[in-house]
């Protein structure tokens, strides 16, 4: 038996070097950048690529799938993929809110508060793309223990202008195109459940290699984490998949002198045991804060102007990497942190009115560069917020100067049915605040409508910025709780009996009054020998019709 | 010019003085004052994605008719401009109003001041005017055809009452009394019944020729907009009820509360009990038809899916209509003080409930239930002085009442 | 001569002979394998739990349901995330553990301790550690989500870890803990799931062959009455409480702010924790331990509860099964080309940027094909209209 077994093993193997495999690498990183308000921002970042691959031709779900065989690339997401034909799939877990001002720009963008999915579909499958979006929903919310079934027709977008493909789009066929489909949750709660599973698709997790740091309870104790999939085919490369997390942490918080120095085993409460064997390469980055008088430990493999980085090696001893300012006895905040923001635009968007029937939406934003930007801004109303169009404005100082806003495409809301997109283009003069504003409307919901905490309001997603020169990194503005009226929830019988009470008694009464005749009753004393007192007069006038 | 006059002007120029002041710029989305159907700044919405090629019927917000749109995209958007033409179509409507009344009087008795300021400070018309609501276009152009039915000019009444339609589906179910209006006259018969004695032969060509006008309208409509999606959203809401916005009436909150899978059941329930009163109605009362178009009117603004103050107004300016019947009415008074019991607390409990946050929505419920009962007890009151009326005197030993 | 004689009939004898040898060792192949495969049996079965056990079950399955939402409910997670650890710690796998949690306690604003769920006072054992998988969270806990689950109608895209692909063969422990009544739970405040909801569920399972024995435990007040109308075989149930009865909380912690864990469920996991794999405590022993007034109802159920292990529904059972047929890969390399970004009209510049309303360009275009340009047209048939009936009435 045990010789058979040996046979059966070598002959799989002699298969396996006997075919082409498709090259796969894995590269992780982690960044750590000290900010100045003491906090500091950690990036995780783990690439897979497999080169060669490219995704599912839509017009092949038709017939059975060419089998597929990974051996660093996570196969319960490549099952995803393939299933139903994504070419590029992007989803985000995000918990808080970035503070731009304070902390720049992240090293992920995808920073909206709560669930964000977006994913670029080839359509010409026997299937729509609808149905394999919701099919994409459901199978990740299984895969990350997410609500992301919750993404329905309500809240799919389709917002090419503002989330274009990460990578390349392989052509289809005429007339078949791609298709887009966004859709957001900004209260979905991000915790352990998600983690877990996201870990698990990773090829070193807990063990080795940085992800070895990811530890539950500290990054969930974080004042802001992010968890991110991102896959795109890039053209003569092969298919990547990218997972990200991002926290920031706030060590000054967790220590109890006040001080902000941190170490590896401080924010994590681990420290790297070994380096992972599988990673292609696997490094450490530590941005060097602008201040100065500190110490990192140990010496760094490479040193740049701005940034230290750490290599891990097979072989390498345990790291902890710490950083400490030996002469600050107690960090001292420093106070002009919003008078000087270090991203390129500072935006807040609020709502204003304290009336459940209409409110204001102002979007302000501030220019923080010397040269004009151009963005593109992105809004997205669940439908029971009908904005009215009519009333936009545009103000920067005392002006209200229309020329600066353009470009617009808008999808209005349909009732109980999709939402509101908003895609417009701004110019921002340099150093100076413009505001957008506009009227809406709120909806009033049927009572099924509305889930089980219906007095919490709803959340609206964040409005998204689009610099349309460098990077492009999306803005995300704060997701904003919007207050509508609740109808009462324990009595739709009581109201369905007195409305249908007050319809059948007046319904009753005017056939009552149509259908019988006039009689003319005697109604004084009694008159002698008629004991009925009830006397017919011919003047009764019905019986002419 | 006569007191009468006199006193006229002095009314269409308060009213012109307080829209002006834009007092009404603050309830131009209140829900008694603007349905959905009929709301100010939806139609302004509407005409600026038309203006901008976006279909404005391709979302929720804009649900009038297309036959809006010309006028309104040509119009600015000027609050003085918006208070002259809403006093001037309100001061048509007070015409409209008095012309019916010569007609039926023969212009023996003069009540035409009267009536007038009935319609014009009658604060169900005047606030809706005041806020810019298309409910007084509505009330306007029924006037008209009943105006122009009185005087038995068929071409422009059923024009009138076609276009009317294309406003507001439910106009079209006045399509029967009018026509026997048409047909017979406008003199009061509520005290000797006759049967309606036409030939069947000449309905049939009025009929067609409402229809004609109608299905034109309707095309224009279609060809303006560039498809079908204006009918869905305009004529199809009072169908299938998608926008909830609490008005007076009995549907929202019915809508609201009910379950989703008896929802279907309950919107054909509702929309067949409109229609059910046509007929008897048209028939019990075939020797009157202004009086019938009357207790339809009323009928149609406590029933129809999107009421405002305004429907019900219309009904109760055109008492003033009947003054034959007033002594027959059996409580007017308990009527009376159940419209003003309403017409307080609806602003009241609306307010409540969605500005200060401090009552429920049962509380603005129950208030419209009250203007419910206020409008059946009228309805019901008007039809039995509109029979009653036909017994005449009966001596103090007598009463009269039905079998 | 004899030698001649000899040879055909040696060639004939060896032939003869190999024709057997190989028709040997193909016997002796094939018995190799059955004994191999019995070994491997073997192996499995003697390692399994609940070996002992006269169940005919082959796997078991779980489903745990908080149906309380808000902070102030911490306990109902708890209660449930301690049975998940224990049903977790006795071998049931996470994918065939359906957990329910109504709301997120772990990761909760009001949490002085993210990611930690505990139910002690001391706040000794972290309940939500690093390895959990909830399946349906927050809104998505309704009474119909957990019909679907029950009873597997659920929509085709929904993944195996949100379905309860259970079988004739399978073991279920439900257990459901939330704010309840007389035959009735509330789940989120907002709906309620009743016993006979409950009780027809059940009985569509069995009929669909949906389990095996099942054991059906509920954390409420009047707990009995959740599982008084059932009427379908093999089922044990148990509950915290008589019917007019409450269930109460049994400790609190200071720190965390609000109670930890209910009565009934703290003294159930007391039990269990002296439970290891291999334990042969049975359910009568499990009977006669918890505090609740409410006693097993084992009328249902066709075996006797002092010969019904505990583990044969909080343990797990593993079968293995060998498969013969080797599993090759093949890959093919597919050749595409890619679309240039210019091609796909995303980043093109805009050079005039004054107010420029239109309709969003994606799916919505054969909406907007023909809008607005036949405006004119409807706008004169209007005129044309009123110039008719003006000039009909001229003429009257």
């Amino acid at each position: 038996m045990h010789i058979h077994a040996l046979i059966i093993l070598a002959s799989l193997i002699g298969i396996n070097s006997a075919t082409p495999t498709q090259e796969e690498e894995y590269h992780e990183s982690l960044t750590l950048r000290p900010l100045r308000d003491g906090k500091v921002a950690t990036h995780f970042a783990f690439t897979t690529l497999i080169r060669g691959a490219v995704p599912r031709a839509p017009h092949s779900l038709a017939d059975d799938d060419v089998s597929q065989h990974y051996t660093l690339f996570p196969l319960a997401l490549g099952q995803i993929l393939r299933e139903y034909a994504i070419t590029e799939l992007h989803l985000n877990l995000n918990a808080g809110q970035w503070d731009y001002d304070r902390w720049g720009q992240p090293g992920e963008p995808a920073v909206g508060s709560g669930a964000e999915l977006w994913v670029w579909m080839g359509d010409g499958a026997p299937t729509s793309v609808d149905a394999r979006w919701k099919g994409t929903q459901n199978a990740l919310a299984g895969l990350f223990c997410t609500s992301l079934g919750g993404m329905d027709a309500q809240r799919t977008t389709s917002p090419t202008r503002a989330f274009p493909p990460a990578g390349n789009l392989p052509r289809l066929s005429a007339p078949h195109t791609h298709r887009l489909r966004h859709a957001s949750l900004p209260a979905e709660s991000v915790c352990t459940e998600n983690l877990t599973p996201f870990l698990k698709l990773l090829p070193c997790p807990v063990q080795a290699g940085v992800a070895a740091l990811l530890n539950p309870h500290r990054l969930f104790d974080a004042d802001w984490h992010g968890l991110g999939i991102d896959v795109r085919w890039i053209a003569g490369k092969g298919v990547e998949l990218r997972m990200t997390v991002q926290a920031v942490f706030d060590p000054v918080r967790m220590s109890s002198e006040g001080k902000r120095d941190w170490t590896l085993r401080s924010l994590f409460g681990r420290v790297i045991p070994r380096a992972c064997p599988v990673a292609s390469s696997s490094r450490i980055t530590v941005d060097l804060p602008a201040d100065g008088g500190f110490v990192l430990l140990p010496d760094p493999s490479e040193i740049y102007p701005t940034s230290v980085a750490f290599n891990l090696a097979r072989g390498m001893e345990e790291l902890d990497i710490s950083m400490h300012w030996s002469q600050e006895v107690r960090f001292s905040y420093p106070l002009d942190l919003t008078s000087t923001p270090i991203s390129a635009i500072s935006v807040d968007r609020t709502l204003k009115g304290a009336s459940q029937t209409h409110g204001d939406l102002a979007l302000v934003l501030r220019n923080n560069l010397h040269t004009p930007q151009r963005v593109l801004y992105l809004e997205t109303l669940p439908w029971y917020i009908e904005l009215y169009l009519h009333t936009l404005s545009v103000e920067c100082g005392h002006s209200r100067p229309y020329e600066l806003f353009g470009n617009l495409t808008y999808t209005p809301p349909v009732p109980h049915g999709s939402p509101t997109l908003l895609q417009a283009e701004l110019i921002l003069p340099p150093h100076e605040r413009v505001r957008v504003a506009a009227r809406f409307r709120k909806s009033f919901l049927r009572y099924t409508e509305h889930p089980p905490d219906a007095q919490r309001g709803w959340d609206l997603p964040p409005a998204v910025l689009v610099p349309e020169q460098g990077a492009r990194a999306r803005v995300y503005t704060r997701a904003v709780l919007v207050d509508l009226a609740t109808p009462d929830f324990s009595m739709p019988y009581n109201v369905i009996i007195m409305t249908c009470t007050l319809a059948a008694l007046v319904f009753g009464f005017v056939f009552n009054m149509l259908t019988r005749k006039f009689v003319v009753v005697y109604v004084g004393e009694k008159k002698e020998g008629d004991a009925r007192a009830l006397e017919r007069v011919e003047r009764s006038p019905s019986k002419e019709m | 010019m006569s007191a009468g006059r006199w006193t006229l002007l002095y009314i269409v120029a308060a009213r012109l003085l307080l829209a002006l002041s834009l007092i009404g710029e603050s309830l131009k989305e209140d829900h008694q004052l603007a349905s959905p159907l009929n709301a100010y700044p939806r139609l302004r919405e509407g005409t600026y994605l038309f203006n901008h090629g976006i279909s404005p019927y391709s979302g929720g917000t804009f649900r009038h008719s297309p036959l809006f749109l010309p006028f309104f995209s040509w119009l600015p958007d000027s609050p003085y401009l918006n208070a002259s033409l809403w006093t001037l179509v309100d001061c048509i409507s007070a015409w409209a109003l008095v012309s019916i009344w010569n007609a039926r009087s023969g212009g023996v008795r003069s009540r035409g001041v009267l009536l007038a300021s009935m319609y014009l400070i009658n604060p169900y018309l005047f606030l809706p005017s005041l806020a810019t609501s298309t409910a007084s276009f509505d009330n306007a152009l029924l006037l008209l055809a009943i105006k122009f039915a009185c005087e038995r000019r068929t071409p422009p009444c059923l024009f009138s009452l076609a276009f009317a339609s294309q406003l507001s589906l439910p106009s079209i179910l006045l399509l029967p009394p009018i026509l026997l209006l048409l047909l017979s006259d406008a003199k009061s018969h509520l005290a000797s019944p006759k049967s309606f004695s036409t030939s069947y032969s000449a309905v049939a060509p009025v009929v067609l020729e409402f229809f004609a006008y109608f299905a034109t309208l309707t095309g224009a409509a279609t060809i303006a907009t560039g498809g079908w999606s204006w009918a869905a959203n305009t004529w199809g809401a009072g169908l299938i009820l998608p926008d909830l916005t609490p008005n007076p009436g009995l549907w929202w909150y019915f809508f609201t509360e009910m379950f989703d899978h008896f929802r279907p059941f309950f919107l054909m329930v509702f929309s067949m009990h409109l229609l059910i009163y046509v007929a008897p109605v048209c028939i019990k009362f075939q020797h009157d038809p202004l009086y019938a178009t009357f207790i339809l009117v009323g009928l149609i603004a406590m029933f129809k899916p999107y009421p405002t103050l305004a429907d019900a107004g219309l009904f109760l300016t055109m008492f003033t209509l009947f003054p034959e019947t007033y002594r027959y009415l059996r409580y007017p008074i308990v009527t009376a003080l159940l419209h003003l019991h309403a017409f307080l607390l609806l602003p009241l409990f609306h307010h409540l409930w969605v500005g200060a946050g401090t009552g429920n929505a049962n509380f603005f419920y129950a208030s419209s239930l009250v203007f419910g009962v206020a409008n059946g007890g009228a309805i019901l009151d008007a039809i039995w002085a509109g029979l009653r009326i036909a017994v005449g005197e009966v001596g103090e030993d007598y009463a009269v009442m039905q079998e | 001569m004899r030698f001649l004689f000899y040879l055909p009939l040696s060639l004939i004898f060896s032939l003869f002979s190999l024709l057997a040898l190989t028709a040997c060792a193909a016997d002796l192949e094939a018995f190799q394998r059955a004994s191999a495969r019995a070994r491997i049996g073997q192996f499995f079965d003697r390692n399994a739990v609940g070996a002992s056990s006269e169940s005919k079950h082959t796997n078991n399955w779980a489903v745990l349901v908080c149906s309380s939402r808000y902070w102030f409910n911490y306990r109902h997670m708890s209660n449930t995330l301690g049975m998940y650890r224990t049903v977790k710690r006795l071998g049931i796998p996470d994918s065939n553990i359906i957990l329910m949690l109504a709301d997120d306690a772990a990761c909760n604003p009001r949490n002085r301790f993210p990611g930690c769920v505990y139910a002690d006072a001391g706040r000794h054992l972290d309940l939500y550690g690093e390895n959990i998988e909830v399946d349906y969270r927050g809104y998505e806990v309704t009474v119909e989500n957990l019909l679907r689950v029950l009873t597997g109608r659920v929509e085709p895209s929904v993944p195996r870890s949100k379905r309860l692909l259970s079988d004739d063969r399978s073991n279920i422990f439900v257990y459901m803990t939330g704010h309840g009544g007389n035959e009735f739970l509330k789940f989120q405040d907002n709906e309620e799931m009743s016993t006979f909801d409950v009780a027809d569920a059940f009985e569509q399972m069995w009929q669909k062959k949906r389990y095996n024995e099942m054991f059906f435990m509920v954390d409420t007040c009047q707990a009995k009455s959740m599982y008084s109308k059932l009427y379908s075989p093999n089922i044990l149930a148990t509950g915290s409480s008589q019917v007019g009865e409450n269930s109460y909380s049994y400790e609190n912690d200071m720190d965390v702010g609000v109670a930890v864990i209910d009565g009934f469920t703290h003294f159930t996991l007391e039990f269990m924790e002296n439970i290891n794999k291999t334990s042969a405590t049975n359910m009568q022993e499990f009977a006669n331990k918890i505090r609740s007034h409410a006693d097993v109802r084992s009328d249902l159920f066709h075996r006797p509860l002092d010969r019904t292990l505990i583990t044969d529904f909080f343990g797990g059972v593993a079968h293995a099964e060998v498969i013969e047929s080797p599993i090759t890969t093949s890959v093919t390399t597919v050749s595409v080309e890619s679309i240039a970004p210019e091609e796909l009209g995303l980043r093109e510049p805009v050079a005039d940027l004054l107010i420029n309303v239109s309709a969003a360009a994606d799916d919505v275009e054969d909406h907007y094909a023909h809008f607005g340009g036949k405006q004119q047209d409807g706008w004169a048939i209007v005129a044309g209209l009123v110039g008719y009936v003006v000039m009909r009435e001229r003429r009257q």
